[in-house]
């Protein structure tokens, strides 16, 4: 009994904590030492899934992995697991093996290897570490320090163009970070200790403090709303995609944006409570911005013609819906938006992972560069193909379920009236902005020369092993999350277990 | 027993995912015979299994459940036999090169899109197989490569995304009063008026209703003959079918719109005639009467819509309908095809008496079909029978346009060279012309009025007395206003 305690409290930690050591070693690895540094790469990545594998395991069943470790009094570390956390842990520790990989194959002979793959394992120390956090101020310094371990990462490339871009990056999250402060401190002084519960905290405090409480939300959210990319707190993600493609790919799918969208959903659900939340009708402002920001993002995406810009807004929209969800009252709404956690996580990271590939092997970075680029490198394109289709949601691709739960929730809640035009015109722009990539890569003959083609297509296939895998297997996974939607612990259905908890 | 509904079991299953195991085999000669293998399971379904055999898949989707029921297997055997003859006669007509694997991937993927709809019995396969079929059916359609066909493209796709959103959009509503997602969960649920709408918009632009219909006669004039023999035949129906599936027969909202779409039906009917004989192509005119000819059949499903229990005499005109339709369609589709590169007046005979099939000379297809619908039209609706008699007269004049459009062809291609056709060409044309003429001899003798036979004769002595000067393009008035903006831009402008 006491090893069973004692592992509890140690499978938290080690989760978190692993990446953090293994990425102060890496910083000390000569720049040559590749095989090393792979190693224990991959070990740790391959580690923390299987580890990532025994919690799910024992949430499901009902353990509860907790450690708490008081710094001062009124100040606690609290690393808990539920199943919101484990959700988001998985999701992590999955695509982060899948973008080790990834990006081992992509900095192949580039400078300052260990420098990049040390502050990448602090960052996804930084992103577990948020998803397990049992309080608010846990969950704030993690989220601080993801804002720091990122930094040098979106710098990395050093050139002019990626500083000022990091730049603005920090001050943007610096910036939204202490709004989240003020508001974090605010609600602490009124309510004590910010321990995260299913269902909430706040319902209990009196009358005369909900205009406080109205206050503190919109600090939070604006906080948070800068990771998560909310119109118009939305500016330096469109910038940040200077940063090698690993990066965006992380940014967008799993690290920076999901940590703002995580926070939102944890807010909502966990600290005001959803039900709580529509009583001081605060949902409703959100949902406006979440609508707007879905919009706005898919009109933006339609005038790039840079495929990572494009890329970049299409998240803008995309994230948005997560926080869409949270804004609706009632279990099918929840189910929807949590599981865009998910989806979009898989899809946007596929679709990075693609860009990456294009502008590795043949020079593109444009999409009027792309015609005919399907029967050069097929299976990147398919690839491709499958997470652009799902994000216009169509079936059986996994945004396809999102929407399906967003629709219905928002039936339930007789919110259809402005929740589906969103959708309607949300599907119809990313088909206006996803579908003539389709057309010419696939469909329009190819130029005579590519931009700058690095990696001819030979023996290995149309470009290196590394490059060409991680797209896809996060498509095929993009795939099945859609097509077996109903299977037991697909992403789905673990976000309907947690939905039934926050509804009590 | 139990081992007959095992196989039943596994063939459904393996119906629509057949087509997509055999599009990863290499295009080659002996690949490309493939093509119309790939339907080989599905006509076992339509054909074996017991109406009512379902089989579920509860991983699948949000919990999938696929089988067949008496409508739809007489839907499935029409489309699988149009789709089998569309594979044949492609084995040796598809482009060479790259042109062979983009072909055979987008014709399994819509293949199998069109049967998973049919076999669906919940709603997310159906809008999968929907999806999967019109969005798959753009590559089959972008075959050649030229100014006229990528223009096509473009046009379907838009309004092919246009109506799988707003039929999604009517999906979640029809969900959210059903509650399950499964059909069985439809009849006699209370839908409101804007969620019966909205799958009605949705499906409505397969239907090519007069407003949503621009997209039809550009698409099936610019695709390929076996392409366009499957978009106007099978393809287009998956809105009769998707109606069926989704309305609850008889509530108050769906018979609202219901009795709306006996008129916009009729509508259809006409504009679609009218249009058609201003038209120089005739893949376009043909066309055109396809959207005509949906019209009788949204007029026909509004009827059916309005009762609960659906008339069996009803029901079953709709189906004679459907099949009539389908296979006399794929064969003057294919046949034109088959004109294009013969060139040969044997080849303009045959398409003539197709003409007349599809009009309704007695004895034919076009009679038994037209004659049973006419049976079977409740009383209420009984001065429809009128509107039917000018209909075929309608339908006879622009089968004489059509075999006008096709003698100007001749004479402008007179120094073409022609083409020998290849023996699957000749046996799919073959097996389909023989399908379109022998299949009502199933149903018996029909007793023959004469009367009704008048309007067709005198619209083809009209049509042989006419020659028209007049045209408008391929997809008319929305494309006229398009045209003439361009036009006033361009002279405002400077």
């Amino acid at each position: 009994m006491n090893v069973m305690s004692l592992i509890n409290q140690w499978l938290p930690l080690l989760i978190v904590f692993s990446s953090f050591f293994i990425g102060l070693v890496i910083f000390f690895l000569r720049e040559e030492s590749y095989h090393l540094r792979t190693f224990l790469n991959l070990l740790v990545a391959v580690g923390k899934l299987v580890l990532v594998g025994f919690l799910i395991w024992g949430v499901y069943h009902g353990q509860v992995y907790e450690i708490r470790w008081v710094i001062a009094p009124e100040l606690e570390l609290y690393l808990h697991a539920d199943a919101l956390s484990v959700l988001f842990v998985t999701l992590s520790a999955l695509l982060w093996l899948v973008t080790t990989i990834y990006a081992i194959g992509y900095l192949e002979n580039s400078p300052h290897r260990s420098r990049f793959f040390g502050f990448f394992s602090l960052c996804v120390s930084a992103t577990v570490g948020l998803a397990l956090a049992g309080n608010l101020l846990t969950f704030v310094i993690f989220y601080e320090f993801l804002t720091l371990a990122t930094y040098p990462l979106v710098a990395h490339k050093g050139r002019e163009e990626a500083r000022k871009a990091a730049r603005l990056y920090l001050a943007y999250t610096l910036g939204g970070g202490m709004v989240l402060l003020v508001g974090v401190i605010w609600l602490k002084s009124i309510v004590g200790p910010l321990t995260f519960v299913q269902g909430g905290i706040l319902d209990t405090l009196p009358v005369d403090v909900h205009d406080e409480l109205r206050w503190i939300f919109l600090l939070l959210i604006i906080g948070l709303g800068v990771k998560a990319a909310l119109v118009p707190l939305h500016g330096w993600l469109p910038k940040a995609m200077v940063a090698p493609a690993p990066v965006s790919a992380l940014l967008h799918a799993v690290a920076v944006v999901k940590a703002g969208a995580f926070g939102i959903v944890r807010v909502v659900y966990d600290m005001y409570g959803v039900e709580f939340a529509a009583e001081l009708g605060v949902l409703l402002p959100l949902g406006i911005a979440a609508a707007i920001t879905i919009v706005y993002g898919s009109i933006m995406a339609l005038f790039q013609d840079g495929l990572k810009k494009r890329l970049a807004f299409s998240t803008v929209s995309q994230v948005s819906y997560i926080a869409l969800g949270a804004s609706i009252l009632g279990p099918l709404a929840t189910i929807g938006g949590i599981v865009h956690l998910v989806h979009q996580g898989i899809m946007k990271i596929t679709l990075f992972f693609a860009a990456g590939n294009y502008a590795e092997t043949l020079g593109i970075h444009k999409v009027s560069e792309m015609n005919g680029v399907g029967k050069r490198m097929p299976l990147t394109t398919l690839a491709f193909t499958i997470a652009a289709l799902g994000m216009i949601g169509i079936p059986p691709v996994a945004g396809f379920i999102s929407k399906w739960y967003l629709g219905l929730g928002a039936m339930e809640a007789g919110a259809l009236g402005w929740v589906m035009p969103v959708l309607i015109a949300s599907s119809l722009l990313n088909a206006a902005y996803f579908l003539p990539i389709l057309y010419r890569a696939w469909f329009v003959p190819a130029a005579v020369d590519w931009p700058q083609e690095k990696i001819t297509s030979g023996r290995y296939g149309e470009t290196r092993a590394m490059l060409l895998w991680p797209p896809l297997i996060t498509a095929t996974i993009a795939l099945l999350a859609g097509l077996l939607a109903a299977m037991p612990f697909s992403p789905l259905e673990w976000v309907e277990l947690i939905a039934a908890r926050e509804y009590r | 027993m139990t081992d007959m509904t095992g196989m039943s079991s596994l063939l459904i299953v393996l119906a629509p995912l057949w087509p997509l195991l055999l599009a990863l085999v290499r295009p080659d000669r002996i690949g490309q015979w493939l093509l119309p293998l790939a339907v080989i399971p599905a006509l076992w379904v339509a054909l074996i299994p017991e109406p009512g055999t379902t089989v579920d898949l509860p991983w699948l989707l949000l919990g999938s459940r696929w089988g067949v029921d008496d409508t739809s297997q007489v839907f499935l055997l029409i489309t699988a036999w149009l789709w089998f003859i569309a594979g044949l006669y492609s084995v040796s007509g598809t482009p060479a090169g790259a042109g062979l694997w983009r072909f055979r991937i987008f014709f399994m993927l819509t293949l199998s899109g069109n049967i998973l709809l049919i076999l669906a019995q919940d709603m997310a396969a159906f809008f999968l197989g929907f999806a999967a079929m019109g969005l798959a059916s753009y590559g089959m359609i972008m075959q050649q490569r030229s100014v006229t066909v990528t223009r096509a493209g473009r046009v379907y796709l838009i309004w092919t995304v246009l109506g799988e959103v707003i039929l999604f959009t009517g999906i979640v509503m029809v969900l959210g009063t059903t509650g399950s997602h499964y059909f069985d969960s439809v009849p006699g649920a209370e839908l409101s008026l804007v969620a019966v709408s909205m799958v009605t918009l949705g499906l409505g632009i397969k239907l090519a209703l007069p407003g949503l219909h621009v997209w039809l006669p550009i698409a099936h004039g610019a695709a390929p003959p076996a392409v366009s023999a499957l978009l106007s035949g099978v393809m287009v129906k998956a809105g009769v079918f998707g109606l069926l599936r989704f309305l609850p027969a008889g509530t108050e909202s769906v018979v609202q719109v219901a009795e709306w779409l006996v008129p916009l039906g009729l509508v259809g009917a006409f504009y679609g005639v009218a249009i058609g004989l201003l038209q120089t192509a005739p893949k376009v005119v043909l066309a055109y009467s396809t959207m005509s000819q949906l019209g009788l059949l949204t007029m026909l499903t509004g009827i059916i819509l309005q009762q609960p229990q659906a008339e069996p005499a009803l029901l079953f005109a709709l189906l004679l309908y459907v099949a009539h339709h389908a296979w006399v369609k794929g064969a003057l589709f294919i046949g034109v095809g088959v004109f294009k590169k013969t060139l040969s007046i044997w080849v303009i005979l045959l398409l003539g008496l197709l003409a007349l099939v599809l009009a309704g000379l007695p004895y034919t297809s076009g009679a038994l079909a037209k004659g049973s619908l006419k049976a079977a039209l409740p009383g209420a609706y009984s001065w429809l029978e009128i509107w039917l008699l000018l209909s075929t007269f309608a339908t006879t004049l622009l089968m004489g346009r059509f075999l006008w459009t096709l003698f100007a062809y001749r004479a402008h291609h007179a120094a073409t060279q022609r083409i020998s056709l290849r023996l699957p060409e000749w046996l799919a044309w073959g097996l389909l012309l023989e399908t379109v003429l022998f299949w009502p001899l199933l149903f018996g003798a029909q007793p023959v009025k004469w009367v009704e036979a008048l309007p067709v004769l005198l619209g083809a002595v009209i049509a042989l007395l006419m020659a028209w000067r007049v045209r408008v393009p391929a997809g008319d008035l929305p494309v006229l206003a398009v045209h003439g903006f361009f036009r006033l831009r361009k002279r405002v402008l400077g």
